[in-house]
Order: C-alpha cells, then sequence, then structure tokens
C-alpha cells in the first residue's frame, strides 16, 4: 500500500514498515539498563524507606515509557515538517541552555533545570535539535555546500551551543557536538578539504590545550579548565601534575590527589576486569554490591562497569551487539532514506549515538579519559533516555517516510 | 554488516561512515576482551587484595601435665564484650543526619562530625554494656577511633577481662543490648603457681613472625610463644596450627563475609614424667630453710633416668609473665644476687666437693692395687710440696668406710693420687661431666671436667689431689651428680635424664594417637664389679646410719638411705669469709634403690647442716607415698 505524499502513514500500515530491529533493541537496552540500575542502587545502605515510585529503576522506566510514547508521536510526523521547525526548536535549546545559567549550581557546575519531580537537562535536547537544525541547513545543492560561507554558517550553528555547554561546564557533551556535525557535514557533500582543515586546524588547537594544561604552569595556561577536568585529563594522560623542580611535598599532595581522582578509573577498570568471561552474576558484583565502584557512578555514568562486572565479557558483548544494531540500523535508514535530509538526520542520530557509547564505555576501560557522558539508554538520568528514545522516533520517522515519493 | 552491503548503491561517504563506526566498535571490543579476559587475573588479583584481608586464629595451646595428669600449664578462658561494626553503619549514619540538620556545617568540619557520631553512637552502647556489668568507665576515644581506622572489620573490644560476676551479669541482663556479644579467648595459666616454675617456663606474647611461611597476615590475634622451659623446648608441639581466615570488607572496610580456609588445630598437651606431688615437697622443703637459701634439688628415679622434681629457688610465678611485667618486677626478678629466674638444678655450676668422692670411690675400687681394709693414718691434714690441706674429718685411723662416712680428705687424697689423673678422668667421663645431658636445652650448663688436652699439657700432681676432693677444674650441676647418683645406686647403668614423657591430643583430634617420648635411654654402663657396688652402697649408707656419719640427719625411720655429703668452697669471699656451697646426694631404699635425691644450698654451713634435714624431708615423703600408693612406672 502506497501512501500518497500528504497524508500520514495508517496506523494499520505502521506495524508492517517498523523498522522493528532498531525498536527492539532499544526496548532491550533499557531493561538491561533498568536491571542494573537496580543492582547498583538496591545494595545502598539508607535509613529512609524509599518507596517504590522514588527508585532510580522506576524513574528510569517512567522515563523510558514516555520516551517510547514520544517517539511514536514524533515518527509518525513526517520529518520534514518537523525540520521545518528545526530552527525554532534550536534557539529554544539554546534559550534552555543559557536559562541554566539561571539555576543554582550543582556540585559547581550548571547543567540542569529542575522542572518539580525531575530536572531536565537541556545539552540532551540541544544535540538532537542541532542534529535537526544542521541537517535542514546542510539539505541544498552541492554547488552551495562548496560556498566556504555556508562551511562556516554551519560551523558556527554547532559552535554557539559548544560554547555554551562547554561554559556549563559539560566538555563531554560539548565534544560530542563536533563529531556529530562533522559526520553529518560530510554526509552532506561539504567539500573533504575544508573539513579536513578545520578538523586539523581543530586536532593541532587541541592538542596544544592539553600540552599547555598539563604541563604550563597555571599563570601560562591560556584555558582554565575546571579542576575535575584537568585532573581527569591528569588521570588519562597518567601525570601527577608534579613538575620536576617540586618539593617532595608537593609530589606528593599531586601524588594523593591524582589517587584520589584516579580512583573512579581505577575501580572501574577493576570491576570490568574481574568481570572476566562470565561476569560474577546479577547484584553479585563485589566491586557494586560492596562500594568499591562508588555509589554516586555506578548507576549512571559507570554503569556499563556493573555490567562487565556482573555479566562478564558475553554481557559486554551482547551490549556491543544491541548498539550496533541500533546504530547500524541508523546507517540503513540513512541509506534507504528518500532525501538527503532523513539521510543527514540519520547519520547524525548514528553518530550521536556511536560518540556516547565509544566515549563512555572507552572511558570504564580507561580508552578515554572521564566524562560525564551517559551511556545510552543503560546510564540512569531520564533527559538522556528520553533523548535517545526521541533520536530512535526519528530514525523510525525517516524509515517509514522513505518510499512516500 | 548489512548496512555496509547496500551501500554500494548509494554514495562513498556513507560507506567510511559505516566503516567509522565498524572501526570504533572493533577497538571497543578489542579493549574489553583485553580487559575482560586476557588480563582477568590480573584484576581479579587487585579486587582480592582491596578486599579481603587475612587473619591468623591462634590455636589453643597444649596443657602441661604431671605423670599423674596434675595440670601445671593450662588454659584460662577470658571473655570479653566485643562490638560487632558493621551493625552500627545505620546507627553511624542516622546520627549523623540528625546532627547534620540541627545547623549547618562547613564542609571541613564533617569528618570530625562524622567521627564523633560513631564515638557518640559506640560510646552510647559502651556505657550500657558498662552498667550492665558494672564497670563504670569512658569509652577511649582514640583507642575507638584508631580501631574504626584501622581494624574496622573485626569487633571492637569494649570491656576486656570479664570476671566471673561480670559476665554472669552481662548474660543476664546485656542481651537487649545491639550489636554486642560476649568473646572467649584463652590465656595460659598456671594453676599451680611457683611450682616447677624454672622448668615449665612461661611464655610471653609474641607477634609471629612476618611474613611468615610467604603469607601475610593483616590481622592477628594474640599469640603467645615458649620462652623458657618446656614451654620453650616443646613450643612446638604446644603452640598447634594457626588457623586462617579471610574477611570481605567493603569499600568502607566494613564486614561482609567470611571464609575459613584452614581452622586452627589445638596444640597438644605434654605429660611430664615430673610427679607433682614429689615437686610440691621438694619445693616446701627447700623453701623451710632459715634464713633463705638458694638452692635447688633434683628427685630422679634410679630405674629409667625418670625426673620426678626438679626445684630451685628462689622461684617465681610464671603467670606474672602473661600481662606486662612492671619495670620494678623485671628487675627484681633479675636481681643480682638472688636471681630467681635462674634454674640452678641445670643452669648453675658448682664445685661439688666431697660428694665427689663417689666417683674417686669407684675409681680407687676398680683400680685393683687398692684394698678398702688396709688402715691409713691420718694427721687430719695432707701435706702436698708446701701446701697443706685441711681435714674436717681430723686425725685417726681410717679404713675405706670411716673415711667415706667421714669424708677424710686425707685418706682420698692419698689414694686418689695412687690411682692418678687418667683413671679419674676416664671414670669422670663415664658419667659425662662435663657434658650437658640434654634434658633442657638452653637452660643447662655442660659444667667443667678436665679434658685430655689439659691433661697432657701437664697435669699437676696439685690439681689431682684438687680433685679428689671436688674441688679445682670441676663443676658440676645438680642434675649431673642426681645422673650419677642414679647410676651408682642402680648398680652400673647411666640413664639419660628425662623429663618429657609422651605428647597427647587432649581432644580426639582426628588421626592424633599419643607419643611416648623415648624412654629407658642408657647412656653408658659402668665398668664396676657388685663388689664395688655393694662396697659403696654401704659406705653411702654408713654415712647417713653410721655414728660418725656426716649425713645422719637425712636418717629416715625404716628407710634405709645411702648418702654423701658435700661442702665446696666456692672461692668467692663475702664479707671476709668463703662461700661453701654444701650438697647432699642420696639414694633409697638401699637395698632396692629406687630416688636419688640431690639436694645443693648455695652458701650453707655444711653438707650434713644444710643439705641432710632437706634431703630427710624428701625422702620421707617418697618413702609415704610409695608405701601408700602402687609403684611409680
Amino acid at each position: 500500500m502506497e501512501v500518497s505524499n500528504s497524508r500520514s502513514p495508517s496506523w494499520f500500515g505502521i506495524f508492517g514498515r517498523l523498522e522493528w530491529s532498531l525498536l527492539l533493541a532499544s526496548v532491550g537496552l533499557v531493561l538491561i539498563g533498568a536491571a542494573f540500575i537496580y543492582s547498583a542502587t538496591s545494595s545502598r545502605l539508607s535509613i529512609e524507606a524509599t518507596s517504590w515510585f522514588q527508585e532510580r529503576y522506576v524513574n528510569q522506566f517512567l522515563a523510558a515509557g514516555l520516551g517510547l510514547v514520544l517517539a511514536v508521536v514524533i515518527s509518525l510526523i513526517d520529518y520534514r515538517i518537523i525540520a521545518r521547525w528545526s530552527m525554532a526548536l534550536y534557539w529554544l535549546a539554546i534559550g534552555c541552555l543559557l536559562l541554566v545559567f539561571a539555576m543554582e549550581p550543582v556540585a559547581g557546575v550548571q547543567r540542569w533545570i529542575p522542572l518539580g519531580v525531575i530536572n531536565f537537562q537541556p545539552s540532551e535536547f540541544a544535540k538532537l535539535a542541532l542534529i535537526l537544525l544542521l541537517a535542514h541547513f546542510l539539505c541544498r545543492s552541492g554547488l552551495d555546500l562548496r560556498d566556504p560561507v555556508v562551511f562556516v554558517k554551519a560551523l558556527g550553528l554547532m559552535l554557539l551551543p559548544f560554547a555554551l555547554i562547554l561554559i556549563e561546564p559539560d566538555l563531554g557533551s560539548a565534544v560530542v557536538l563536533l563529531p556529530i556535525s562533522f559526520a553529518m557535514m560530510f554526509v552532506a557533500g561539504i567539500p573533504r578539504r575544508n573539513l579536513l582543515r578545520v578538523i586539523g586546524v581543530g586536532a593541532l588547537l587541541l592538542g596544544l590545550t592539553i600540552v599547555d594544561i598539563l604541563f604550563a604552569p597555571e599563570n601560562l595556561q591560556l584555558i582554565r579548565l575546571k579542576d575535575h577536568q584537568q585532573y581527569r585529563l591528569r588521570v588519562y594522560f597518567g601525570f601527577d601534575g608534579a613538575g620536576a623542580d617540586a618539593t617532595p611535598e608537593e609530589r606528593r599532595r599531586a601524588e594523593r590527589d591524582f589517587r584520589k581522582w584516579s580512583y573512579n578509573v581505577d575501580q572501574a577498570l577493576i570491576s570490568v576486569g574481574s568481570g572476566g568471561l562470565t561476569g560474577k552474576g546479577w547484584r553479585q558484583g563485589t566491586q557494586n554490591v560492596w562500594g568499591y565502584l562508588p555509589r554516586g557512578v555506578a548507576h549512571n555514568d559507570f554503569i556499563f562497569s556493573v555490567i562487565a562486572e556482573e555479566k562478564g565479557f558475553l554481557g559486554s558483548l551482547v551490549v556491543l551487539v544491541l548498539y550496533g544494531i541500533v546504530i547500524f540500523g541508523g546507517i540503513r535508514v540513512a541509506v534507504e532514506a528518500r532525501d538527503p535530509l532523513g539521510k543527514v538526520i540519520a547519520v547524525g542520530v548514528a553518530t550521536f549515538w556511536f560518540s556516547h557509547i565509544f566515549i563512555n564505555i572507552g572511558m570504564n576501560i580507561k580508552l578515554m579519559p572521564v566524562t560525564g557522558l551517559p551511556l545510552p539508554l543503560l546510564s540512569d538520568g531520564g533527559s538522556s533516555v528520553l533523548c535517545f528514545l526521541l533520536s530512535i522516533g526519528l530514525l523510525e520517522n525517516i524509515y517509514l517516510h522513505r518510499r512516500s515519493y | 554488516m548489512y548496512a555496509t552491503s547496500t551501500l554500494e548503491k548509494t554514495d562513498s561517504r556513507l560507506r567510511w561512515i559505516g566503516l567509522f563506526f565498524a572501526l570504533g566498535f572493533l577497538i571497543l571490543l578489542g579493549g574489553l576482551w583485553f580487559v575482560q579476559v586476557v588480563s582477568f587475573e590480573k584484576y581479579e588479583r587487585f579486587r582480592e587484595v582491596q578486599s579481603s584481608r587475612t587473619i591468623r586464629e591462634t590455636p589453643v595451646r597444649g596443657k602441661i601435665l604431671d605423670r599423674h595428669g596434675v595440670v601445671l600449664a593450662e588454659n584460662r578462658p577470658v571473655y570479653s564484650v566485643v562490638l560487632f561494626m558493621e551493625n552500627l553503619r545505620s546507627g553511624f549514619q542516622s546520627t549523623y543526619k540528625q546532627m547534620r540538620s540541627r545547623r549547618s556545617y562547613s564542609r571541613s568540619e564533617l569528618p570530625e562530625l562524622q567521627s564523633l557520631c560513631r564515638y557518640l553512637v559506640a560510646s552510647n552502647i559502651f556505657t550500657q554494656v558498662a552498667t550492665v556489668v558494672r564497670r563504670p568507665g569512658v569509652l577511649d576515644r582514640e583507642r575507638f577511633e584508631r580501631h574504626y581506622s584501622q581494624k574496622l572489620y573485626v569487633p571492637f573490644t569494649l570491656v576486656s577481662d570479664l570476671t566471673e560476676e561480670e559476665r554472669a551479669r552481662f548474660v543476664g541482663r546485656g542481651s537487649h543490648i545491639p550489636s554486642v556479644d560476649l568473646d572467649c579467648q584463652s590465656l595460659r595459666s598456671y594453676p599451680q603457681e611457683n611450682l616447677a616454675a624454672h622448668l615449665l617456663g612461661y611464655v610471653r606474647r609474641s607477634d609471629p613472625e612476618f611474613p611468615e611461611d610467604g603469607f601475610r597476615f593483616h590481622y592477628h590475634q594474640p599469640e603467645y610463644r615458649g620462652k623458657r622451659g618446656i614451654e620453650l623446648i616443646h613450643d612446638q608441639e604446644l603452640r598447634g596450627e594457626p588457623g586462617i581466615k579471610s574477611v570481605l570488607i567493603n569499600n568502607l572496610m566494613y564486614r561482609q563475609e567470611e571464609h575459613v580456609w584452614l581452622y586452627p588445630v589445638p596444640g597438644e598437651d605434654i605429660y611430664l614424667t615430673l610427679d607433682a606431688g614429689i615437686q610440691r615437697n621438694v619445693e616446701q622443703a627447700l623453701g623451710r630453710m632459715r634464713p633463705v637459701k638458694r638452692s635447688a634439688a633434683v628427685v630422679m628415679d634410679v630405674r629409667n633416668g625418670n625426673v620426678l622434681a626438679m626445684a630451685s629457688l628462689p622461684a617465681y610465678d610464671p603467670n606474672e609473665f602473661i600481662d606486662r611485667l612492671s619495670p620494678e618486677r623485671w628487675e627484681s626478678l633479675n636481681d643480682e644476687e638472688w636471681r630467681p629466674l635462674l634454674n640452678r638444678a641445670t643452669n648453675a655450676k658448682y664445685p661439688p666437693g666431697s660428694i665427689f668422692k663417689i666417683v674417686v670411690a669407684l675409681a680407687m675400687l676398680e683400680d685393683g692395687r687398692f684394698d678398702p681394709e688396709e688402715p691409713y693414718l691420718s694427721l687430719g691434714h695432707i701435706q702436698l710440696g708446701n701446701r697443706r690441706i685441711n681435714d674436717t674429718a681430723g686425725p685417726g685411723r681410717f679404713d675405706f668406710r670411716r673415711a667415706f662416712a667421714k669424708s677424710s680428705n686425707s685418706y682420698f687424697i692419698e689414694h686418689g693420687l695412687t690411682v692418678g689423673i687418667d683413671s679419674l678422668k676416664r671414670w669422670g667421663d663415664r658419667f659425662y661431666l662435663g657434658r650437658r645431658t640434654g634434658l633442657l636445652p638452653y637452660q643447662e650448663l655442660a659444667g667443667n671436667y678436665p679434658t685430655w688436652p689439659q691433661i697432657r699439657e701437664g697435669w699437676p700432681r696439685g690439681e689431682t689431689a684438687n680433685l679428689c676432693i671436688g674441688q679445682g677444674r670441676i663443676a658440676v650441676t645438680p642434675l649431673q651428680m642426681a645422673v650419677m647418683t642414679a647410676a651408682v645406686a642402680n648398680g652400673g647403668t647411666v640413664y639419660r635424664p628425662r623429663i618429657v614423657d609422651r605428647a597427647q591430643f587432649s581432644l580426639a583430634v582426628s588421626g592424633s594417637r599419643e607419643r611416648v617420648f623415648e624412654e629407658n635411654r642408657v647412656w653408658g654402663r659402668l665398668p664396676v664389679s657388685r663388689e664395688t657396688i655393694r662396697t659403696i652402697h654401704e659406705a653411702m649408707l654408713e654415712d647417713v646410719e653410721g655414728l660418725e656419719g656426716t649425713g645422719r640427719r637425712a636418717q629416715v625411720v625404716g628407710l634405709a638411705i645411702g648418702g654423701k655429703t658435700g661442702t665446696a668452697q666456692s672461692g668467692v669471699f663475702l664479707d671476709g669469709r668463703e662461700i661453701k656451697h654444701t650438697w647432699f646426694v642420696s639414694f633409697a631404699p638401699v637395698g632396692n634403690p629406687r630416688y636419688a635425691v640431690v639436694v645443693l644450698v648455695e652458701d650453707g654451713i655444711s653438707g650434713g647442716i644444710s643439705c641432710a634435714p632437706v634431703s630427710q624431708e624428701i625422702h620421707r615423703y617418697l618413702h609415704r607415698s610409695s608405701l601408700a600408693s602402687v609403684p611409680n612406672r
């Protein structure tokens, strides 16, 4: 049954034409996530009785349920119509990002907008808004795309949220915008030469910045990172920050600080490694249950360590396979998309997922420095679950509308 | 890879993105494989190191008992009230929450607040316990914090060393107090106090060697090691095998689980040949002397060399060493003059004086040139070159018996010189003089006796004369004299003295059986005729029974005792007079010898006056108890 241009696909038709593997993989990930959030939080010693609806895994289910409903709703509105509103969504997101600065800092950072029961994290939605707007912006003739002005404008669209998120500060979320944007520009057809130039200059600047942050004395540092960011980088590069001329006292202090900051990573690595091939069993991971894996991060940023410890390499493999289904499903959607807009959005979404997965899992095995990036659908966090499910909705949307010329 | 396959028909840029993602996934997969499968053991070890603590459990030390099973050293239970820290966590937290909500604290104040809350919770429980057992006090905050930060995974001792009443009160009324329990540890105790203190030795608190068997313990229960005497010599048997358990702890060091790897194996009980009744009698007999003297005594079974009693005065109470000794007490235990720690029966050497005439007599009687009946006219002293040796026996006519009983120096020097140093040396060697018996390693002296090289270098006659009366280059321990007396008494068999009879597990430990230490260890046989033995027995009997005997004060009615007194010049002068060490060696009954008794008194008057009465008391006891009971083994 061919659906006409102006009509949305009927309810009946949807079931037959959905990309089921994407949806099932997402649901699978949500279930796994809730199970291990439960494992990571249930062993916590708490003196106040918490009601079932206050439990994190229940919240996660609620967020996932809401996310699925929204995903279905979104998948039914033709993405081209959504794209037309992308500019509005983009500025709404920017507005929210600015609003964040009006909020009381939580643990030294301003990332959240409290909305009664939940804390809303606009940076997550900013990523989706940027994907939509950038795709919309980049869908023009090949001739236009070769125009450096267009390229620079596209960069500008990216840099605005990038800068705002960076000063929240949320280095991880900001950095993720880069691969997303570049992948979209690349697929949209921005000349390779222009991209390479910018990436090359960017990489050089990044390298210099890192060297500056790690080795330059404080008064010569051009970019002042927050302490925790600086230490995370040091931990990643295995450099405790004590200069060659440091006194023993300074050296000891630097070493102690270093150990304090590397604790999370070391414990995550021990958790993952001691999981072995088959793991210790659900809620049996001693690193998790006995609190070696810090309780504050076990259920969100380091949820992967919990899974890897309790389910072993096989568990990690299952997670990777599910992610593979989503990401390569996204590419397939891009391939089958009816127009460049759909293709570029799909690539943006796939890269969005990929960046989060690679950086987060990489951080659990010390392949990447520590950032607060959530693992899609597994990490505890309503905003993030909602966003990733919405992005699945977008993919389904593009897939559903692939043949409706 | 269905995505990339369909890419052929679309643009290559999507394919590049797909390849890039695939590469990323391969990197993650490889990384996870490396961390989880290849390096599994490394991280598993890290995990184990940070989350497990090994604890060494002290086994129950074996007892020491006498031959009849009278307990000489045992373990008494020591009860204390302990607090299980892992049960307090919620208490710590709720108190902390409460305190924190009262006012705002700055970040730097929080650790102190937490510490205070912990202390409040613990000290609250402490007060409850203290009230119940009625031992008021305040919980030492520093001790508690130290335990919290270092040994959180083991229970914290609230009140230690409960008395019987305190324990009863706690059991009766302390059950409502949360998270506390009675803990029992065993502590060495010597129920007979001073009895055989030198022989038993003592134990002291001692940390296990580190690292032991290459195994590192994070915590060990108090452990005691034998430091002297039987406790030291048989420490290995008494100690048993420690148990090993590991406690798995969480990130805050609270205990989560326990695994026992090895249960402790209790030590073996050691049964001595000692007879506690005889031992007590001997110590009382020595202790009754006035003024109080440094003295020693050994009672030996002449038929097998078993030591039945071995005493040394002054003694000490080995219980004192369990707790920490005060410096003053330690000093008095090491007092230069009295030296209570010294086992004078084995670890001190003295010139034997006239008791050595027994050996000289053997040499004379077996010489072949000597006639015991032949009379000898003594001048009351003997002149050797320009040296004159006095003789307490006085002048007169002496045959062998009279000379022996009156202990005539002149007689024995005269005939000893005839026999010669070579023969005396050989006879001394047959009793292993100058050598350790091996009864109490680390606690025994070899004594002195002329060596062949010394003799060959040129041995002056004067030295031989000295030796004939047990002076000069000779020094012996009371134990050596007991060996000698026993050998003479039993007709010529030299036994190695024996003190430990058997080792045995008190409980039915699987596969255990008693291990009897070698019995009747014949050390040598004297080449003596029965005639010689009879002559010496008669002479020794004469010394006690005879009208002129020097050992008459040892007489026991109805018991034939053979003895020999000795009064030896020590060469040490005090207040212008020379200190004399006095001896009495004896055996009984003469017809059927059973016990050899050696008594030594430092700085005595004479063997007959100082030592013979002590021996009399001992013999009387031995006689009575052997009449009353079945013969000893």
